[in-house]
């Protein structure tokens, strides 16, 4: 009947309408154009005859007889109640299982690797994010282990007789880009590498009145971008630039030190992100955890 | 109490039965809720049974419901108890349902069991129920086939009767959205029974 009636324009015709139509579910706007599909279309007619016949035989359908089916009596027993009526937690296990909260996965992994993106980007605290992100404190500092006093023993200031001193620094400087300082101690500053450490064989006479111009707060970075490369990087390379007078900074080498300024992110953001990636890890955790708590029990 | 007041105010004998059974089993008593159960169960199944076609896992769905409505008594708020058992049914239902579409699995297997007919008086014409018979078996394969929203909405409009508003909350979708699964799973059922179709036609 419908079948054979259908005309090639039915192909365009919206057979939803019809369907609403069927359902005598219709907007007012809608109801001329779908009856004027009826109308002139004998498909839509057939089919609208063949939704309002199959609605109603479905309408029809015999109860299922579940005793014909039905291989189990689902009463409880007092087992099934003691474990029902226990703690809540319980409860909130199985919630956690619950197919409903399968999306919390995907979230968790979401959250985690915005909150470590955020984390890296930001740089704090990461000694591996290099010397461009590192926050102005250290970076204020210099270079590498300049932690080591003078009468140490280690190799450091004073120590280096060698001529290497000024590159080593440079070379430490820029192949770690540590976060150190020798600044963390003004207390007890250093003598003036410039003082004791002879200029390296090798440095341009400009490189090396750099360091000796430096202040004790001056980036170690400076020196590595001047300095030409040739010390191999030792440790206890210091840089020995504390006790040098502040006055003997140019105007123009403060502007670096402000940048870092800005650039330190605020312990309130890193914070976020850590949260956000401590939620991520609870979130991604949290169904097989309920789940093997639940299988022990 | 105050919480027998509204079970007096009840005229229907099987909501008034089940809201003293809801209280007793609130109350510990756990032969009241199987009272409950014993009621209730095989109307569940079969609602079940026709949302997931297949015995064990309708057996699961109905065991799970039951659990949940005995951890939940105390969140009854009155009313009809059927409907709020249909409800934690049909959630739970879905919650198979889902669990389904991520773990992708056979299709739901044929109805073995066909030894069940559709009651018939005295004065019947045999070949009625044969009609009726077959009729009933490619509308149910029908069903089985399409998708598990549109057949939820199916059974719970056509079959067990619920309005768009009821189905709307019961599945925590749009008045829109279980109009729109109706109507394309009904046009679903027509392209699948499109063979069959002489059996449905008066």
């Amino acid at each position: 009947m419908s079948v054979s009636g259908r005309t090639p324009q039915h192909a365009d015709h919206d057979t939803f309408l019809v369907a609403q139509l069927a359902a005598d579910d219709l907007r007012p706007s809608e109801r001329p154009v779908a009856l004027a599909l009826a109308a002139d279309c004998d498909a839509c007619a057939g089919l609208l005859a063949d939704l309002r016949a199959i609605a109603s035989a479905t309408s029809d359908l015999p109860p299922i007889p579940a005793t014909a089916t039905r291989t189990r009596d689902f009463r409880l027993t007092e087992a099934d109640a003691a474990r029902l009526r226990r703690g809540s937690w319980r409860r909130w296990l199985r919630f956690a299982q619950s197919p409903r909260l399968s999306f919390t996965q995907s979230l968790g992994v979401g959250l985690a690797t915005i909150g470590l993106a955020g984390l890296l980007i930001s740089g704090t605290g990461l000694p591996f994010t290099g010397s461009a992100s590192m926050p102005a404190p250290e970076a204020a500092a210099g270079g590498p282990a300049v932690h080591a006093a003078p009468g140490d023993g280690s190799p450091g200031v004073g120590a280096s007789d060698s001529g290497e001193f000024t590159t080593r620094v440079a070379a430490d400087a820029s192949a770690t880009a540590e976060p150190a300082t020798g600044a963390s101690s003004p207390a007890a500053p250093m003598p003036s590498v410039a003082a004791q450490a002879p200029v390296a064989p090798g440095a341009s006479p400009e490189s090396n009145a750099m360091v000796e111009s430096l202040p004790p707060d001056e980036d170690a970075t400076k020196i590595a971008d001047s300095a030409p490369a040739g010390g191999e990087g030792g440790e206890g390379g210091e840089g020995g630039t504390e006790g040098l007078p502040a006055d003997s900074v140019p105007a123009g080498d403060t502007q670096p030190q402000a940048a870092a300024n800005v650039d330190a992110p605020s312990p309130w953001a890193n914070a976020g992100w850590l949260a956000l990636i401590v939620a991520g890890l609870f979130l991604l955790f949290l169904r097989p955890f309920a789940g093997r708590i639940a299988s022990r029990r | 109490m105050e919480d027998q007041r509204p079970i007096a105010g009840l005229d229907d004998p099987t909501q008034r039965r089940d809201a003293i059974l809801v209280e007793r089993a609130r109350g510990g008593d756990l032969a009241a809720f199987n009272d409950l159960v014993a009621c209730y169960q095989d109307q569940l199944y079969g609602l079940v049974y026709r949302m997931v076609p297949d015995p064990d896992q309708a057996s699961d769905v109905v065991q799970e419901a039951f659990f949940s409505a005995y951890r939940n008594l105390a969140g009854f708020r009155g009313g009809s108890v059927k409907s709020w058992l249909n409800r934690i049914a049909v959630n739970a239902a879905m919650d198979l349902q889902r669990a389904r579409r991520r773990r992708p699995v056979q299709p739901y297997p044929e109805l073995e069991d066909e030894s069940w007919q559709p009651p018939a008086g005295p004065d019947v014409d045999p070949e009625d129920i044969a009609l009726d018979t077959e009729r009933t078996r490619v509308l149910e394969d029908a069903l089985r086939q399409i998708g598990d929203d549109q057949r939820t909405a199916i059974v719970l409009f056509d079959v067990e009767g619920y309005d768009y508003a009821e189905i709307a909350t019961m599945t925590g979708v749009s008045l829109g959205t279980v109009k729109s699964r109706l109507h394309r799973g009904r046009l679903a059922l027509r392209a699948l029974l499109d063979a069959h179709m002489e059996l449905f036609r008066g």
